[in-house]
């Protein structure tokens, strides 16, 4: 007979429309499943929204879940879906958005060169990310952000184990080019300070 | 200078996205709005209206109040018996309006 998993009770209570175990277990997973969906999407408003959506489903879905095993994957793959619902909606429409943020951000202030050398890898990489498809970003975030195995993300994507497989490799590849990119283009400023 | 070879890759990875995303919580009012989508009400709103119940009941005890009532008010004389009304309670919690009408 297999343990009762420590979210069981929790879950059978939810399955009774207690609405105080939704709250625990919202205190429990808000920061992990909103930390994805941020990294995800890179919109707080949107992110917090969906946060909100996925406990809703939580809670009217609750005699779906399976009390005897952790809530996190079905949480997990509730809120990518969603993204992907966001994604196929609007991304075309906060593309042009972010665009024109970004043109009309002021620069910011400078740096001591350390801190401003990191904020640059930093950026790179997020760039590099941010032109990945949803999917590929999503397989990124969930693999070193959330530490997750390529079988626990193929149950939150729905996709075959083999996919996620390809997805992460080609996510790697095209950030490998990507901050390859970068390093050729400091070179000549590289240069310049030694002549 | 970082080579990316597969390690270093998935560090700066691994790196660029904690280091950005380690501190980020979800605004309070996330758990309000979910509760009010779900019954209708905040916990702040049934806390407030706990608050205000009790408050009543504290204001109106049950069986004194309603004798106290129901007993004339003095500065209305000119009429013999006055329904339990505001006029009761603004009575009893203000002493000097009392006196202040009496004269």
């Amino acid at each position: 007979m297999s343990e009762l998993h420590p979210d069981g009770p929790l879950v059978r209570r939810l399955q009774n429309g207690d609405l105080e175990a939704l709250g625990e277990l919202y205190e429990k997973y808000k920061t992990p499943v909103y930390r994805t969906v941020l990294a995800i999407t890179r919109d707080q408003e949107l992110a917090e929204d969906i946060l909100q959506e996925t406990f809703i489903r939580v809670y009217l879905n609750a005699g779906k879940i399976d009390d005897g095993v952790s809530l996190m994957p079905w949480l997990y793959r509730v809120a990518v879906n969603l993204c992907y619902t966001w994604s196929s909606r609007v991304r075309r429409l906060l593309n042009v958005l972010q665009q024109a943020i970004e043109q009309l951000s002021p620069v910011p202030a400078r740096h001591p060169e350390a801190i401003a050398e990191e904020l640059e890898w930093q950026q790179t990489v997020w760039q590099a990310l941010d032109s990945l498809s949803v999917d590929h970003r999503t397989v990124v975030v969930l693999h070193y952000l959330e530490g997750l195995s390529l079988k626990e993300i193929a149950y939150i994507t729905g996709t075959p184990e083999g996919t996620v497989k390809s997805r992460l490799h080609y996510a790697r590849e095209y950030l490998r080019k990507a901050l390859a990119d970068r390093q050729h283009r400091l070179l000549p400023e590289v240069a310049y300070d030694f002549t | 200078m970082i080579s990316h070879s597969g390690d270093d890759l998935d560090t700066l990875i691994r790196w660029a996205l904690s280091r950005q995303l380690r501190h980020v919580r979800p605004s309070p009012e996330v758990w309000g709005k979910i509760e009010l989508r779900l019954t209708g009400c905040t916990a702040r709103g049934k806390g407030i209206w706990r608050s205000l119940t009790r408050r009543m009941r504290g204001f109106f005890p049950p069986e004194e109040a309603l004798g106290r009532m129901k007993h004339p008010v003095m500065f209305n004389g000119w009429l013999s018996y006055t329904h339990p009304s505001l006029a009761c309670l603004v009575e009893q919690y203000m002493t000097i309006l009392r006196i202040g009408w009496a004269t």
